[in-house]
């Protein structure tokens, strides 16, 4: 039972061009569950790790590990290990050696003690054979499992990983995505993990934390943030193919709101929905968001029609783009529908799969009514 | 004369490597061209030195007539007798002198220097931009142009005639090389590793001396030898600071020895055959560092 928590901390960078808020207010808990960090490159991540760490100063606010208020100590009387992407790996030394090293200096294991766990944790990660290898010598996959074995060897507090696959191909990527989720679940230790990549955050994240610009957007169970995004920034940054998102105005017809989407050269009635479901006015400007995985190019009520542009067949399903006028649609259709660039296709939108956001903050307003009540996700 | 050993050096790499792209392009005119600057260039550069060796290892009576040939005729080690035998022209002291000092100056600047540029490339505080533009700048200026200064310095801090003058002369003259060398090097080296080093409890410096600099060793063999190189030729400092026989350095003592006594031109040129000597040694030995500390983004001095 460990508890890392990190209470509003922000981290400005001073220097001639002016001031730079990389990291702004964070709080956040993570207890013996796996915390994704996720946003783009430039978000404030790493800097939010590193912060963690004790690699980079923490400008204000505190950071604290079982209570202990550790934002000042030196990284190493923190009990955190990390992994970093170029594995960060002694290239001078042998693997057992390289594993061998923080225990040495962080511990007072006798020599016996210490070779003995530096082989129970190779056995874990299968390197056994390695041992004696010179680091220079593995293969990226081959490092990547010294360095996490060398993070853990040390039986650290809290586990820090920076995007610690993106140097892996494809393959290896998710073998070692698998592996770590299994790592996770046995160990159950307290794990800030940092990456950029979606799917990761997806599949392996207790929780996801969605950074943009320095900001916390959003912190809950990937599920949750997935279909109960805060804002368009979120719904954008998370799912593959991306969230269609459409200006739109509301006109309100009786006791439902028809959203008319702004497609360039007129409006089109992209989908209906009831009225006492969310808070907009008669004549607002929205954006109407929905998944590609919800537009349905198969159904008899079709909303509007949309010339398709390109068909990807994917294999377990086909990635169907799609133009409205001069807006860009896409859906994720299966592998059954599978129309031809050209075609015209009628489009229907699901109504409780509407996503609304106000059209001037980007906030929510109204998110797939299959998952409310909505937001118990904001920190 | 002993620069030319550096140049020959020079050449050789930056030979080789012409060599390598050359080989591919396919007209005749162009090889036959690129041979032949090649042979310039070799001659320029070795002749002298050729000239050096032959003179050495000829008697007196061969250097000085009116048609002297190429190839020595008779092969004496006469000079190099008289150089170890002379009461008055004390080689062997000089060259311990040289040794002492080029040694002590070599390790010093690569300490210095690896601490120097170590801050430069990891360390942020105010002044770090100004004062790696400042050694740049320094190693801009000639020696000539500040060896008067220098002299009412070492002056005023009673160190005329003293092994220490050299010592802070060199390294600090050497400095800007080799911080220059070292911090183009540090630069390309992953910071993770050091990172991953903090949080298994090393210090600052332990970071420096256990994961650094064994990950630096060719540059900075390629350092050393170079500081070393350029305190084994000095001339300017050493022939004002210095006064007393016992403390000269070898380009110094050469050169008295040319102007204290008349036609010895075979020990002059055996003396500086065996000056050559060691930097020729110590270069060929280290090489493979060296040409690995130099493409690793590091300049030549």
């Amino acid at each position: 039972m460990v508890e890392l928590v990190l209470d509003a901390v922000t981290k400005r960078y001073d220097d001639a061009q002016g001031t730079e808020l990389a990291v702004d207010e964070v709080s956040v808990t993570v207890e013996d569950e796996l915390l994704v960090l996720l946003g783009p490159s430039g978000c404030g991540k790493t800097t939010t790790l590193r912060m963690i760490a004790g690699l980079e100063t923490v400008t204000e606010g505190r950071i604290s590990i079982e209570g202990r208020d550790v934002t000042d100590l030196h990284p190493s009387e923190r009990s955190l290990a990390m992994v970093f992407q170029d594995y960060g790996l002694y290239t001078t030394m042998s693997v057992r050696k390289n594993m061998a090293y923080g225990l040495k200096h962080s511990t007072d294991l006798s020599k016996a003690e210490r070779d003995e766990r530096v082989q129970e944790m190779a056995e874990m990660f299968g390197i056994e054979a390695l041992l004696d290898r010179d680091v220079t010598d593995l293969s990226g996959g081959q490092k990547q499992r010294v360095a996490l074995g060398r993070a853990m060897v040390r039986e650290p507090d809290v586990f820090l990983l920076d995007e610690p696959l993106a140097s892996l191909d494809a393959k290896l990527r998710s073998e070692m995505r698998t592996e770590l989720q299994q790592l996770q679940n046995d160990l159950d230790i307290t794990t800030v993990y940092v990456t950029h990549d979606q799917k990761e955050a997806m599949t392996m994240a207790d929780r996801v934390a969605v950074m943009n610009d320095g900001v916390l957007r959003q912190l809950g169970p990937p599920e949750a943030v997935y279909e109960n995004p805060v804002d368009r920034f979120v719904a954008d940054f998370l799912g593959n193919p991306a969230m269609n998102q459409l200006p739109a105005t509301v006109d309100r017809r009786g006791d439902e709101y028809v959203l008319r989407a702004d497609v360039g050269d007129g409006r089109i009635a992209f989908a209906s929905v009831p009225r006492d479901d969310f808070d907009v006015r008669d004549g607002d400007h929205v954006t109407v968001g929905v998944r590609p995985e919800h537009l349905r190019l198969d159904d008899a009520s079709a909303d509007f029609e949309a010339a398709v542009t390109v068909s990807e067949y994917q294999g377990n399903d086909n990635f169907v783009h799609m133009s409205v006028g001069e807006r860009d649609l896409t859906a994720v259709v299966p592998p059954s529908v599978r129309p031809a660039a050209g075609d015209t296709v009628a489009v229907s939108v699901p109504p409780n799969h509407i996503h609304v956001f106000d059209g001037e903050t980007g906030a929510s307003v109204r998110t797939s009514s299959e998952s409310r009540p909505a937001p118990e996700s904001e920190t | 004369m002993i620069s030319f050993v550096a140049s020959v050096a020079r050449e050789s790499v930056t030979g080789l490597r012409l060599l390598r792209r050359q080989v591919r392009s396919d007209t005749r005119l162009r090889r036959a061209g690129f041979y032949a600057s090649l042979g310039l260039t070799l001659l320029v550069s070795l002749f002298p030195f050729y000239v050096m060796f032959a003179t050495s290892i000829t008697t007196d009576d061969a250097i000085y007539v009116n048609n002297p040939s190429l190839l020595p005729r008779e092969v004496t080690l006469s000079q190099y007798a008289v150089l170890f035998s002379s009461e008055t022209f004390a080689f062997t002291t000089y060259f311990v002198n040289s040794a002492i000092v080029a040694t002590v100056t070599a390790t010093f600047s690569l300490f210095v220097g690896v601490i120097g540029a170590y801050s430069f490339t990891r360390l942020s505080y105010p002044g770090n931009t100004l004062i790696r533009r400042g050694v740049v700048v320094v190693y801009m200026l000639s020696a000539i142009t500040v060896v008067v200064p220098l002299f009412q310095l070492i002056a005023r801090l009673g160190l005329v005639d003293t092994r220490l003058s050299l010592f802070i002369t060199y390294t600090v003259s050497t400095l800007p090389l080799t911080l220059y060398m070292l911090w183009n090097y540090f630069e390309s080296l992953p910071v993770a590793i050091e990172e991953a080093a903090m949080l298994d409890g090393y210090s600052r410096v332990e970071t420096i001396f256990r994961v650094v600099v064994p990950l630096s060793l060719p540059v900075l063999v390629a350092t050393f030898l170079f500081a070393f190189k350029i305190a084994w030729n000095e001339y300017i400092f050493a022939s004002v600071f210095l006064k007393s026989q016992a403390k000269l350095t070898l380009p110094i003592g050469i050169e008295q020895m040319n102007a204290d006594f008349s036609n010895v031109w075979g020990q002059i040129m055996a003396a500086s055959f065996l000056t050559t000597l060691p930097i020729v040694v110590m270069f060929l030995y280290l090489e493979k560092y060296m040409v690995e500390g130099l493409t690793a983004g590091a300049v030549e001095g």
